[in-house]
């Protein structure tokens, strides 16, 4: 499976988080394409390792990628490999796919000629022996987001005059859904009309994020940085926009400053809204 | 010795000061802020990939530390005003000129050419661009490449002109240092015709050696001296200086200085193109949000934005993607990229119309559509620019058919300029259609309003792009896990920030916490990012390093506890299920030079010295040599 | 045979199973989304598989790992590892079979919930039908030595189970191989039995959890998945050492 957690291995391997190496990171990216009976995963790496590079070219290390979606796919590839076919009725990518590749060794490898890695390993790299069968290095995680039907959108309408409150707010598996009862709680026909429902939205952020924080954070609060992309799809749109709005810590208490980061201005707007109309003396 | 030459002529003709000097008066900072950039940016290193860097300083020197000077102030005094505007301008002139210490500013350009050929002094060649830029005012030197020439910023070749104009004395210096490291100083003075010493002569003044030519007795010639001035005046590394002396005071406002930069090279800035350093203020493609964003220089509420536009320009070009449009002057089709934004709360409307080279040229009004809440950004290519070029007027501020000649170009031209603000009503009149459905004829229950719509748009740019686009479209998330410069450059940078390295956690969360003594539930525990952490297995032993430094907290303390979680294949965390005593045979702690002892399963007291632990583990036999781990601290 | 799918949320929704109940799903437009699937035939096989002896149990799971391998498998896997298509294809096209085998929906949501509507995961018998037919087609050819192997999955089921609800061990490769070790080895019951007298142990102290967890902690440092089984099995048995005495099985390695 797919490895992400930093942490302290007990022999430097390459990451692109990690500082054991000076030389630089390991990236991947992946292009996904698909004919009538496979999906082709077009792969274009690079691995800033020298000494890693030589293992590989001298066969003592292998590269793999690493294919995550219901389940985990593993293939062998080769400096030369471009893509890698999968038939469809093997992946299933209406979910989440990931992609990853690392390095294994194949053989018991010593470090001490390995000059791309920090100081302090190099103090004691005479004595470095990685055994066979461990991971010498791992790339970045590619992500590809199926099964979403509304792919970005964060919000939908709904009217339903069965409804027993005059509003109700669902959060729904992808969408922030708003359902009226009646179809004038939404001030069609009002000029602005759009902001005058900005309440909703903001309430629906609200209710979102509160969700949020109960389902990541721990004692109220959530850092950003420690979690993954969520599978919620609702939740994982919340978190790249947070992320995108440099949104890093959500708390209970910091819902109201979340709302307003990363949603432009709703209350400012519902306010100008409400003057315009108050001004217009309609 | 004489620095400054002037032409002699039979008689005074004209007694007015040149009236173009007035017009860049009129444009104040923002005016001389345009020129001189522009004309860095036309003088850029074509092989080059780095930014333009213009660096901007203003100052106070002595007087007497302008070259030359003295002559010039000689020639103001002989100076005769004919009508009483000129009159008053001569009396400013000598009062000016008494000063002992004077205002200026400075613009030294780097990643440009400079100029080339200075030390043949007037040529006729065209590949001597000192001599066209030093001695024929009004004409600009073509680039041979037309591509480039059609890029140019200038294109009605009064540039200097706008240098003179900000100086109390009109006087302005080039320091250039060519591609040779040849240094050399000109410049030039704007007075009026005037009588000096029983001879007539012209009103433009260059500072230059003149040299009388062998062949015949009359021919003269200048040439530039050697730049061994005053340090304002120095210019050492390739490129162009432009030195104002006598700066007018109010050119001297730092924060005008910096608006002006923003509001015209908004774009060039944004792309990477210029980066513009103003006293030590650097202002390039990673800041720019910072400066535009900062109610120091803009007004920060959307509402009040009626005058100044540059915030939301920059905000409707990072955010926007871009429309195409076309707009025909009835015989060419013209087209550009129109980044649009429509917003509510804009309370007037303007297209910024930018030239490629990413200066703005003005802040377009379209037809009845000036109140209305839009903003947008306007950009063509090549071929646009060369027209939008034809269409500027001399101070490059406005679109304009006044100064066309040919009445089938005027034509054209107010024919274009009808058809671009039709193209930005039809646009327009979409968004707002599109955002103010109206009642009766949408089903509304599927309406998104406004707000969803941005809330789309900015989610769609935080999850990525739709790879297979079908029922259920796949979408490639962005990855933000990479270092910024394996991503798009510039457009929208995102700053990442790194999370803290060492966080404190609360007890019962974190390791070995079922039997705290009393003491223990006193003390402060704090998870330590890996990267903080150096580890290493070799041999019998371990070799743990804490560099703990970056928490003041932790920092000032003498020691600490140390706890130790392992994380399983899933990135999961197992908290007091690595036994130490069961692992480790001995653990001696290196900066105290002792032994440890164990406590709760966690290795009591280590010594912190700056920051720094290290810890060596001798392992016993059955040691598991695969775990990885992350280790918390207690102190 | 088209199957309209359902649109989300039927799940534990009282009004639904009611309907359900009632035969009136198909005349509510509400419950459907836009999509639908084609799909050639879609026999029944036992969907659910619980509360039986060891004998009856197998006998229902071969048929499912059969029916699955042979009528499910050729379609794409946005199929037939798709929750929402199940549910559609039990609720629409299954209701008499699965009111006649399993009675006991008719009393009650929850057994509803747990039998038809079931989250589609390691727990739900379709999922384990149909990852272990994937997996055993796709390595096994010869149809005796398939049948084989389906046999060791069920003896195996604690085994299996565990393997496939975490994600670092479900891949077909790692899940065959372990498989093939412990009928190797011969042993099957040894991994069920628990462990005594460790109290540093978690809750899951069957022997067998307990040597895959060490693969687990391991990974990636060790990279298991991806080893052959010689390899594996030699890691297998030193993983075995740390829970019980390997000294017998030292002769079969």
């Amino acid at each position: 499976m797919i490895y992400k957690k930093d942490a302290n291995f007990p022999y430097p391997v390459l990451t692109n988080t990690s500082n054991s190496y000076e030389s630089g990171g390991f990236t991947l990216n992946v292009d996904l394409k698909e004919n009538t009976d496979n999906y082709r995963f077009d792969i274009e790496y690079e691995i800033e390792s020298d000494f890693l590079k030589e293992l590989l070219f001298t066969r003592k290390a292998k590269l793999y990628l690493v294919v995550q979606s219901k389940d985990n796919k593993f293939f062998e590839v080769d400096l030369n490999t471009m893509f890698i076919d999968i038939p469809k009725t093997r992946i299933s990518i209406n979910n989440r796919t990931s992609l990853q590749m690392s390095i294994q060794s194949k053989e018991e490898i010593s470090f001490a000629y390995n000059d791309d890695i920090n100081s302090f390993f190099k103090e004691f790299r005479e004595e470095i022996i990685v055994s066979r069968y461990a991971i010498l290095g791992f790339s970045n995680t590619v992500i590809f987001e199926g099964s979403s039907s509304r792919p970005f959108d964060l919000f939908e309408r709904k009217v339903n005059s069965a409804l027993s409150s005059a509003i109700k707010i669902e959060l729904g598996s992808e969408t922030i859904i708003i359902h009226y009862r009646d179809v004038d709680l939404q001030f069609v026909g009002l000029p602005m009309s759009g902001n005058f429902n900005n309440p909703y939205i903001y309430m629906g952020l609200q209710k979102a994020l509160s969700r949020f924080i109960s389902n990541y954070g721990e004692d109220g609060q959530v850092d950003l940085h420690d979690i993954d992309l969520p599978t919620d799809q609702l939740d994982a749109k919340l978190y790249r926009l947070m992320k995108a709005k440099m949104v890093f810590e959500l708390t209970t208490e910091t819902i109201d400053e979340a709302i307003y980061n990363i949603s432009d201005k709703v209350i400012e707007k519902y306010a100008l809204a409400v003057k315009g109309l108050a001004t217009s003396g309609d | 010795m004489t620095y400054w030459n002037f032409s002699p002529i039979p008689n005074i003709e004209e007694s007015n000061f040149n009236k173009i000097l007035e017009r860049f008066y009129n444009l104040k900072i923002s005016g001389l802020i345009r020129e001189n950039l522009q004309n860095s940016l036309d003088g850029r290193l074509l092989e080059s990939k780095e930014p333009v860097k213009v660096m901007i300083k203003t100052g106070m020197i002595k007087s007497k530390n302008v070259p030359g000077i003295s002559e010039v102030i000689d020639r103001i005094h002989s100076l005769k005003g004919r009508n009483s505007y000129t009159t008053e301008a001569i009396n400013h002139m000598v009062k000016m000129a008494e000063e002992e210490e004077v205002h200026y500013i400075s613009f030294e350009d780097i990643n440009t050419r400079g100029l080339s050929g200075a030390k043949n002094g007037q040529s006729d060649s065209t590949k001597d661009t000192w001599a066209i830029y030093a001695y024929n005012k009004g004409v600009h030197s073509e680039e041979e490449d037309t591509a480039v020439e059609t890029s140019r910023g200038g294109s009605h070749g009064v540039g200097k002109i706008a240098s003179n104009a900000a100086s109390d004395l009109n006087v302005m210096y080039f320091a250039n240092c060519d591609e040779f490291g040849e240094q050399h100083l000109g410049g030039t003075v704007q007075l009026i015709e005037h009588e000096y010493q029983d001879q007539s002569y012209r009103s433009t003044g260059y500072f230059a050696k003149l040299e009388h030519l062998e062949t015949g007795r009359n021919k003269t010639k200048f040439y530039p001296f050697q730049n061994d001035f005053n340090e304002v005046f120095e210019k050492k590394t390739r490129g162009l200086k432009i030195i104002i002396p006598f700066l007018r005071k109010e050119y001297s406002d730092q924060r005008e200085i910096i608006r002006s930069v923003c509001d015209s090279f908004f774009i060039s800035i944004i792309l990477n193109k210029l980066e513009v350093d103003v006293n030590g203020k650097l202002i390039n493609a990673s800041n720019i949000e910072d400066f535009v964003n900062d109610s120091e220089y803009y007004t920060q509420n959307i509402a009040d934005m009626k005058a100044e536009f540059t915030p939301l320009y920059v905000n409707t070009y990072l955010k926007e993607e871009p429309k195409k449009i076309s707009v025909s002057d009835g015989k060419e089709d013209y087209n550009f990229n129109l980044f649009f934004r429509y917003d509510e709360e804009i309370p007037k409307g303007r297209v910024a119309i930018v030239r490629t080279i990413g200066m703005k040229i003005e802040d377009k009004k379209v037809k009845n559509k000036a109140n209305q809440p839009f903003n947008a950004v306007l950009i063509g290519g090549a071929k646009e620019d060369a027209y939008l070029k034809s269409l500027e007027n001399e101070s490059h501020t406005e679109l304009s058919v006044d100064h066309m000649k040919d009445p089938d170009l005027q034509r054209r031209a107010k024919r274009f300029i009808n058809n671009l603000s039709k193209e930005i009503t039809i646009i327009l009149d979409e968004a707002i259609t599109d955002q103010n459905p109206t009642d009766g004829k949408m089903d509304t229950k599927d309406i998104l309003y406004v707000s969803e719509i941005q809330l789309k748009k900015e989610v769609s740019k935080a999850m990525g792009a739709v790879v297979i686009d079908k029922k259920k479209p796949v979408v490639k998330v962005q990855d933000d896990s990479l270092p910024p410069n394996n991503k798009e450059p510039n457009k929208g940078k995102k700053k990442t920030k790194t999370p803290a390295l060492i966080k404190p956690v609360k007890r019962d969360k974190a390791a070995s916490d079922e039997n705290d003594s009393p003491e223990e539930q006193t003390l402060s525990l704090y998870t330590v990012h890996p990267n903080t952490v150096e580890r290493v297995v070799v041999g019998d032993k371990e070799i743990v390093r804490f560099n703990l430094s970056s928490n003041k907290e932790v920092k000032k303390a003498a020691t600490c506890n140390v706890g130790i979680s392992i994380i399983d294949g899933m990135g999961k965390e197992y908290k007091n299920a690595f036994r130490l005593e069961d692992n480790y045979n001995e653990i001696y702690d290196k900066v105290a030079g002792a032994k440890c002892s164990l406590k709760n399963n966690k290795i009591n007291q280590v010594t912190i010295n700056q920051g720094i632990a290290e810890l060596t583990f001798k392992l016993k036999s059955d040691y598991n040599r695969a775990l990885k781990f992350v280790y918390y601290v207690e102190v | 045979m088209e199957i309209r799918i359902l649109e989300k949320g039927y799940k534990k929704n009282p009004e639904f199973y009611q309907d359900f109940l009632d035969d009136k799903i198909a005349d509510k437009e509400e419950y459907f989304s836009d999509e639908t699937v084609n799909i050639q035939s879609a026999p029944e096989f036992p969907f659910y598989i619980a509360k039986k002896n060891d004998e009856q149990r197998k006998v229902l799971f071969l048929e499912a790992f059969n029916t699955i391998e042979k009528y499910y498998l050729s379609s794409d896997r946005d199929l037939h590892l798709d929750e929402q298509f199940w549910h559609s294809l039990l609720i629409l096209k299954k209701r008499d079979f699965l009111l006649e085998t399993y009675p006991e929906i008719q009393e009650g949501i929850e057994n509803f919930n747990n039998i038809v509507v079931k989250d589609f995961d390691w727990e739900n018998y379709i999922y384990k039908s149909v990852l272990a037919a994937e997996y055993i087609s796709d390595l096994v050819t010869d149809e005796t030595e398939r049948q084989r192997y389906y046999e060791i999955i069920i003896d195996n089921l604690d085994l299996y189970n565990y393997m496939i609800k975490y994600e670092v061990f479900r891949s077909k490769q790692f899940v065959f191989n372990i498989l093939t070790i412990v009928d190797e080895l011969g042993i099957s019951s040894l991994l069920k039995k628990k462990i005594v007298g460790r109290s540093d142990l978690a809750t899951d102290t069957r022997i067998g959890r307990q040597v895959l967890f060490e693969f687990n902690k391991n990974y990636p440092v060790i990279m298991s998945p991806m080893m052959a089984k010689e390899e594996l099995k030699e890691l297998f048995v030193e993983y075995l050492g740390y829970y019980t005495s390997v000294e017998q099985l030292g002769a079969l390695v």
